[in-house]
């Protein structure tokens, strides 16, 4: 295969970014999960984009990785992943950054974020530790919890009032270990979080679901989005349709969409690239380029040099 | 500094790691100024790639059916290019390619 370096370069590349950008990030103070989580997902979506031969390649399409609850979690189990929805997680951390005692985590989401691995791994110290109730309340639309939780009546038992709107969705959900999971941690709370409880459960039924989606069942609400996606894109179809209707200009590429069927990056083909020369004799163009990516049929090649002729 | 183009984010490579990016700074896990940092490397590590450790040469023909040269980037759409690998062929019905100057700006 002419694209059999693609792979080999680019995770040379990916290797290069993220080897170099670790002192940046050290110095920030931001965690080195973060950076691993962002190699894991970069190299999980070229992996899904499926442009090279990628010698760890499982056939994984893409279709699977967008299902990200059973294809993600070979890549890594703690691995957020693209469509959770990051505005459900708002009214939580904003609501519960100011914990009960009035402090303000000064590490910001990033601490809570790096402690939750260590928090997790250690459920038994839950009720004990009194930093709990932030990273709890960051940790609940988390998948690390899963483990220690599938009890709904421990959800239940001191806050059946709160509990009423968002707990009549999970049985909805399949009651798998899911919507008991994030239920059965909350009675790790006490106090003064209810108010941050309650808060959240303002626009509950929107966001429960969306907490939920990492825990890893499949119910409505997670094809649902995807429905959605679908109905935005024919849309999106339609009016291409118009539009190719309607101007010339917009004909060639209309063409393309519809001859390649479905759209994605897959029906364009595309060279980045930069040029030595340019010339042309009457219709006659000559072209070098230099330092290409090419994009053609769906497959990555890469090229040091490349020359061009062609007729206009 | 030697400036590098930014064209190739726009490659699988490039989308890839900017969604991932995207990801992180909406979950609030990084800062968008870092994320520029990562991106800036990005094109610094996928540029030395291309010149240095990539071989690869190829001639290519097809009928240039638009061409545009605009702020130093031209813009060919070639119908049915044919393009030549050492060992192979490889053509599609349309490709278009999108080149930056060679000479960046402020070289001689």
């Amino acid at each position: 295969m002419a694209n059999k370096n693609t792979a080999l370069i680019y995770q040379q590349v990916i290797d290069e970014v993220i080897s170099a950008v670790q002192k940046e990030f050290e110095d920030q103070g931001v965690d080195e999960s973060v950076l691993q989580d962002l190699q894991r997902s970069w190299e999980a979506r070229l992996l899904a984009s499926n442009v090279a031969d990628f010698p760890q390649a499982e056939g994984v399409d893409e279709d699977v990785y967008h299902q990200y609850p059973d294809s993600v979690a070979p890549y890594d189990q703690d691995y957020q992943p693209p469509p959770n929805p990051p505005t459900a997680d708002d009214p939580y951390t904003s609501a519960a950054y100011v914990s009960p005692l009035g402090q303000v985590m000064p590490g910001g989401p990033t601490v809570a974020a790096a402690n939750l691995a260590t928090f997790a791994s250690t459920p038994g110290s839950a009720a004990a530790n009194p930093e709990d109730p932030e990273v709890a309340a960051y940790g609940k639309p988390q998948p690390y919890m899963y483990p220690k939780g599938g009890n709904t009546t421990a959800g239940n038992y001191d806050r059946r009032s709160h509990q009423q709107p968002t707990h009549s969705l999970p049985p909805g959900n399949g009651s798998a270990g899911g919507g008991g999971a994030t239920s059965g941690y909350i009675p790790q709370h006490d106090g003064a979080d209810d108010l941050a409880l309650a808060l959240a459960q303002v626009d509950g039924d929107y966001d429960r679901p969306a907490s939920n989606y990492p825990t890893g069942y499949t119910d409505p609400s997670a094809t649902g989005p995807g429905a959605v996606t679908n109905a935005a894109a024919a849309i999106a179809d339609d009016e291409g349709d118009e539009d190719a209707i309607n101007s010339d200009l917009d004909d060639p590429d209309d063409d393309d969409i519809h001859e390649n069927g479905a759209g994605g990056d897959d029906t364009e083909h595309i060279i980045l690239c930069q040029y030595d020369k340019v010339t042309r004799q009457k219709n006659r163009w000559k072209c070098t380029l230099k330092d290409g990516i090419m994009l053609v049929d769906g497959k990555d090649y890469l090229f040091h040099k490349a020359t061009g002729e062609f007729e206009w | 500094m030697t400036q590098y183009y930014e064209l190739y984010r726009s490659s699988s490579l490039g989308s890839a790691l900017m969604d991932s990016l995207d990801d992180l700074i909406s979950e609030g896990q990084l800062s968008p100024q870092l994320a520029m940092r990562v991106l800036a490397q990005f094109d610094k590590s996928i540029s030395d790639a291309l010149n240095n450790r990539v071989k690869t040469r190829i001639s290519f023909k097809g009928s240039l059916r638009t061409y545009r040269l605009c702020d130093e980037v031209w813009t060919f759409i070639i119908n049915k290019p044919t393009f030549k690998f050492d060992s192979e062929d490889i053509t599609c019905s349309r490709v278009k390619i999108v080149a930056c100057n060679a000479r960046k700006p402020g070289e001689t």
